[in-house]
């Protein structure tokens, strides 16, 4: 591996860190919008981090911001130390809209293959990974189909297949299970959990279901309204496997996320 | 990497459109001048600009181009008699459409121009010749605009006629009508394009004694370049002028369809 | 077993439009009987020449007429497809390129190609090379204007999805932009394609020496009716085919889109 490339195999703990954030679109104009006011938190290697926040507080101009899409106002975003300047090889980022996410001309074993094609991974590789990945995602049978011959459920799954044959350490979702039905939705959840536990990934995970930040988190970090700024930083220490039954029943749970509710509903009252 | 926003500080659009516009005429003007293209193929663009201008100023040229137009707007009308009405019944009646589409789809590759031999040999080379051909090519765009505007017409405001008492020709002309002619009017703007080349064309190929495209033969013939390029450029502007005018009266008319989203 | 109700319906769909096809077929016959127009001869007789001028003398017709007009045809519009999409890439990927270069575009679009005919003439001679250019000139502004509107609307969230991958280039040229855009540039090649069946036609019937178009016009010098009536029958028939071998390669390279 290149040193100009970022990775987090530096031995750091620390993956991702955001300091200070702040963005603001249309600056100077009628339309302006402050989003992100000051965020500061950071990720450890191996966590699994749920991001959660009222409608409309800025999660996606956040991640925007830490995969290196866009760049912030002011503040500054790290990995392993070096900054964020651009998309890093070691990152990538799950899209919510797999509609528009995924290539309709590709087939989905084309799609999924589709970020490897340049990094240097030989053929046979590649479609072991493709396979690997589908299989994961229980999309086995699927391979020569084209996303538009799936259903929604179906195409976000390749959407998290193709990110996962990418292998890279650091995966940002961006709600990606907000436009597929509960039991489609709980199933995604224990396969996500299930493939980061096995491959020991680093996930950052924005959502707006408060039970889903905690069922699959280690911690969940609360946003504020916008212009955001971190609210709170609340510990799961609920013990894994988690199942989507017992997990949720436990006074553990239900307590965690009342507190996080609580959190997400003052906010929301409040004029931050 | 999408940046952050900041005011504008590039020029308009249109702006740098006119400086794209400017820059090639002066490029060219320079290319002729310098004599790196033989004033032969390309006269220097500066002249063919007065040329141009000579033309639309003289009586003879200015009575050539109304020949011309003459037979554009002749054709137009009788096409638009012709195409409308039959639009019209076309659209209402399922039945009577889809029986004839057939027919229609094997006639409609036809070019017009292609018929020009056919049409010399019917009418001569004279107005007449270039009248039925300009009928011809107009009939398709008016006919497919007024079928696709009654199609679109929406059967909701038609019960609703129907459901007040009106009988079926007056819903046709008091709902139906109404709603096609943003249709109808788009199918008459590219009629009204397809018309001035159809005339040119025409006059091109058959010859004749009257009428731009004549000129242009003649000028072609005697080599004189600059007269060549300018009424080409003549030609353009008139489809363009054309257009403008339509689009104006087409804003006037129909704003309400814009809004509603109905028309093209 | 009884016939399905769409079955049914279609079934007396065509039975309608043969119907009516008879019908005009008829009508055009015992028309020509009544009046034996000069000018409208009869169909037995156009598709008695059709067949016997055309089709008995195959390699002739081949050789002389379809041939040079279908390679006329095909090299003018190909050459006009690969400059005008990849002009129409560069445009429609820079805002700035495309402010500066559009105007200019859009004037010379509404240039009527056939006043171009007596110009080239004398330019390039009455050759090929005649020919070709002028269907690429006119076939060239449609194709590069859908290509730029097809560049333009490519849904930003495929070119993030890109970058977030770290797509090259390259790729993101080949994988992405083209394929997303391919709808827009097809329906640029259609109505390219009935442009450049007339432009073919209309250089053919000005100046040649071989070609559909000419045997038209020979025929017209002639006077002889029925053989130009055969011409533009097979003419219809090209512009057919041509439009049918599109349609089967749209459906091929769009085969992924979903109705």
């Amino acid at each position: 591996m290149m040193e100009t490339e970022m990775s987090i195999d530096a031995g750091t703990s620390v993956s991702l860190a955001a300091n200070e954030l702040n963005h603001t679109y249309g600056a100077g104009t009628p339309e302006e919008h402050r989003a992100l006011g000051g965020i500061t938190f950071s990720i450890n290697k191996g966590e699994f981090v749920a991001i959660v926040g009222p409608s409309g507080c800025g999660k996606t101009t956040l991640l925007r911001c830490l995969s290196g899409l866009m760049a912030p106002t002011s503040g500054e975003v790290t990995l392993a130390g070096e900054a964020v300047t651009s998309v890093p090889k070691d990152l990538t980022l799950v899209f919510q809209d797999y509609r528009r996410s995924l290539y309709p001309w590709l087939r989905v074993d084309a799609n999924v293959e589709f970020p490897l094609k340049n990094s240097g991974i030989d053929k046979a590789e590649r479609t072991e990974r493709v396979r690997q990945a589908l299989d994961d995602v229980g999309l086995t049978g699927h391979a020569s189909k084209y996303p538009g011959q799936l259903s929604g459920g179906m195409q976000q799954r390749v959407s998290i297949a193709r990110a996962l044959a990418y292998r890279p350490n650091l995966l940002l979702m961006d709600e990606p299970f907000a436009s597929v039905d509960a039991q489609t939705r709980a199933s995604l959840e224990d396969v996500l959990l299930e493939v980061w536990e096995r491959r020991k990934k680093t996930v950052l995970f924005v959502t707006h279901d408060i039970d889903e930040s905690v069922y699959l988190a280690d911690r969940v970090v609360v946003l504020s309204n916008a212009p955001s700024h971190v609210m709170a930083e609340i510990e799961v220490d609920i013990p894994r496997p988690r199942d989507q039954i017992e997990t949720k029943a436990t006074p553990e749970f239900v307590e965690l996320r009342a507190e996080v509710a609580r959190l997400i509903r003052d906010a929301g009252t409040r004029e931050t | 990497m999408t940046s952050v926003l900041r005011p504008p500080r590039v020029p308009a659009s249109w702006v740098r459109g006119a400086v794209g516009a400017a820059v090639l005429f002066v490029a060219l003007e320079l290319l002729t001048r310098a004599e790196l293209v033989t004033p032969d193929y390309l006269p220097p663009a500066s002249s063919i600009l007065r040329e141009t201008f000579d033309l639309l100023t003289t009586s003879a040229f200015l009575g050539d181009l109304w020949v011309t137009l003459q037979a554009c707007l002749i054709g137009l009308a009788i096409a638009t008699f012709v195409a409308v009405p039959m639009g019209l019944v076309l659209g209402l009646g399922e039945t009577a459409y889809k029986a004839t589409v057939v027919v229609i789809e094997f006639l409609r590759p036809i070019p017009s121009v292609a018929l020009i031999p056919l049409a010399i040999l019917i009418y001569g080379r004279g107005t007449d010749m270039k009248v039925a051909l300009v009928v011809f090519a107009c009939v398709w765009p008016i006919l497919f605009n007024t079928i696709y505007g009654m199609h679109s017409v929406d059967p909701v405001a038609a019960d609703t006629a129907r459901a007040f008492g009106l009988g079926k020709i007056s819903v046709a002309r008091r709902v139906y009508l109404p709603s096609a002619s943003p249709f109808i009017f788009t199918g008459f703007k590219i009629a009204v394009s397809v018309s001035v080349i159809v005339a040119v064309s025409a006059e091109i190929i058959a010859g004749g004694s009257e009428g731009i495209g004549i000129v242009l033969s003649e000028a072609a013939s005697i080599g004189d370049q600059r007269t060549v390029y300018a009424i080409t450029i003549i030609t353009g502007l008139l489809g363009l002028v054309l257009l403008g005018v339509l689009g104006f009266a087409e804003r006037r008319l129909f704003a309400w369809a814009k809004i509603d989203g109905a028309a093209s | 077993m009884t016939a399905s109700p769409q079955l049914v319906r279609a079934a007396k769909n065509l039975g309608l439009q043969l119907a009516v096809v008879v019908g005009v077929l008829i009508v055009w016959k015992v028309g020509t009987e009544w009046q034996d127009s000069l000018f409208f001869p009869s169909p037995n007789k156009v598709l008695a020449e059709v067949w016997n001028g055309w089709i008995l003398n195959w390699s002739e017709s081949w050789n002389e007429n379809i041939f040079p007009s279908l390679k006329r045809l095909l090299a003018g519009f190909l050459l006009a497809a690969a400059v005008a999409v990849a002009l129409g890439v560069a445009i429609g990927r820079s805002r700035t390129f495309g402010d500066y270069v559009e105007p200019i575009i859009n004037f010379l679009r509404s240039i009527p190609p056939p006043a171009l005919l007596p110009l080239f003439f004398v330019l390039l001679g009455i050759g090929d090379s005649m020919k070709i250019v002028l269907i690429a000139v006119g076939v060239f502004p449609p194709i590069l204007l859908n290509t730029i509107d097809g560049v333009r609307s490519i849904d930003p969230l495929y070119l993030d999805t890109a970058e977030a991958y770290r797509i090259t280039p390259l790729r993101r040229l080949t994988h992405v932009i083209l394929p997303s855009a391919a709808p827009k540039i097809f329906a640029g090649l259609r109505i390219s394609l009935s442009i450049a069946v007339i432009l073919m036609v209309i250089s053919e019937l000005y100046a040649a020496t071989n070609g559909v178009g000419f045997r038209i016009v020979q025929a017209q010098r002639q006077f002889k009716m029925v053989d130009l009536w055969a011409g533009l029958v097979v003419l219809g028939a090209m512009g057919a085919a041509l439009n049918v071998a599109l349609t089967m390669i749209e459906r091929r390279v769009l085969r992924w889109r979903q109705p």
